[in-house]
């Protein structure tokens, strides 16, 4: 065994400085072959699409047993048989669907960046028909969406069918 | 500058180790970007909400009265909004002492997740 002393401290330089050059390029060469980053793991499309769903489960959910059904109501205010009733139907979705998107605690500061354009569906002689409903923002950037959507049972353009609303959300 | 030696190899030796040791950190490092990936995939092509919604509505529905409106909307809005095959219907009641039994018999399948309840329904006498 040498003992330990001080010289050969070039030697020893030179060696580290090759290492670290070493390890530079081979870290530079397998970084470059596959580029990833945190959006393909898809954490925020999944955390985006559960409030999504939350916000609207929460609007299909009765405030008592025999009460009322704050998103069928919306629905049903929404049909194209109701026209005067179709801007109030929009702005209580928009009111309540924006306020679930932007709870927080109040203790941190919270960037209001989630947008929502939304669309029900219903169906007439087997056929799917969109009918555009409330939104906030407009998605020029083609920011990557998640589509969350719900089941309603009500009156819909003079028939007692099944709706359904979707909504996009992304982060502008 | 000195003449080559042939002292100090162990020196030499361990700023090989360590940096060997430096390359595989740096491995995980460049690995733990992919934490969560296949976890958020799961979560995600798990169609956990639309068959819960799928469920209340099925079972409100029958409980307040199935009509063919009804079941064709559904079963047509789940294969062209949510590509999935659903289909529901109510067994014949059987009367008992107390109640009438029959089931709400729920199957939903978007190719990936297949789900099947049998929904037991008591209406009392």
């Amino acid at each position: 065994m040498v003992s330990l002393s001080d010289s050969g401290q070039l030697f020893t330089i030179e060696g580290l400085t090759a290492a670290l050059i070493m390890i530079a390029s081979a870290y530079l060469v397998l970084g470059t072959g596959m580029v990833f980053t945190p959006g393909d793991a898809h954490i925020s499309d999944m955390q985006l699409q559960q409030l999504g769903n939350d916000a609207l489960l929460m609007m299909d959910t009765k405030d008592t047993s025999d009460g009322e059904n704050r998103l069928v109501s919306i629905v049903y205010n929404a049909s194209p048989d109701r026209p005067t009733k179709n801007e109030a139907a929009r702005s209580e979705f928009d009111l309540a669907f924006t306020d679930y998107l932007r709870k927080n605690t109040g203790s941190t500061a919270q960037v209001d960046s989630l947008r929502y354009s939304s669309a029900i569906y219903s169906v007439s002689g087997g056929d799917v028909i969109p009918t555009e409903f409330a939104n906030n923002g407009d998605n020029f950037g083609r920011n990557p969406a998640v589509r969350c959507g719900r089941y309603v049972s009500t009156n819909w353009d003079g028939a007692d069918t099944v709706e359904r609303l979707e909504v996009l959300i992304w982060r502008d | 500058m000195e003449r080559l030696d042939e002292k100090g190899q162990w020196i030499v030796l361990m700023g090989f180790i360590i940096s060997v040791g430096i390359f595989f950190l740096a491995i995980i490092l460049n690995q733990s970007v992919m934490v969560g990936q296949t976890t958020s995939e799961g979560v995600l092509e798990f169609p956990k909400a639309e068959i819960r919604d799928l469920r209340t509505e099925i079972i409100d529905i029958t409980v307040a009265g199935n009509t063919p409106e009804k079941q064709n909307s559904i079963t047509t809005l789940a294969m062209e909004r949510e590509n999935a095959i659903v289909w529901y219907s109510q067994t014949a009641e059987e009367p008992g002492d107390i109640y009438t039994e029959s089931a709400i018999e729920i199957h939903f399948n978007n190719g990936v997740t297949s789900y099947y309840e049998n929904y037991p329904l008591f209406e009392k006498n």
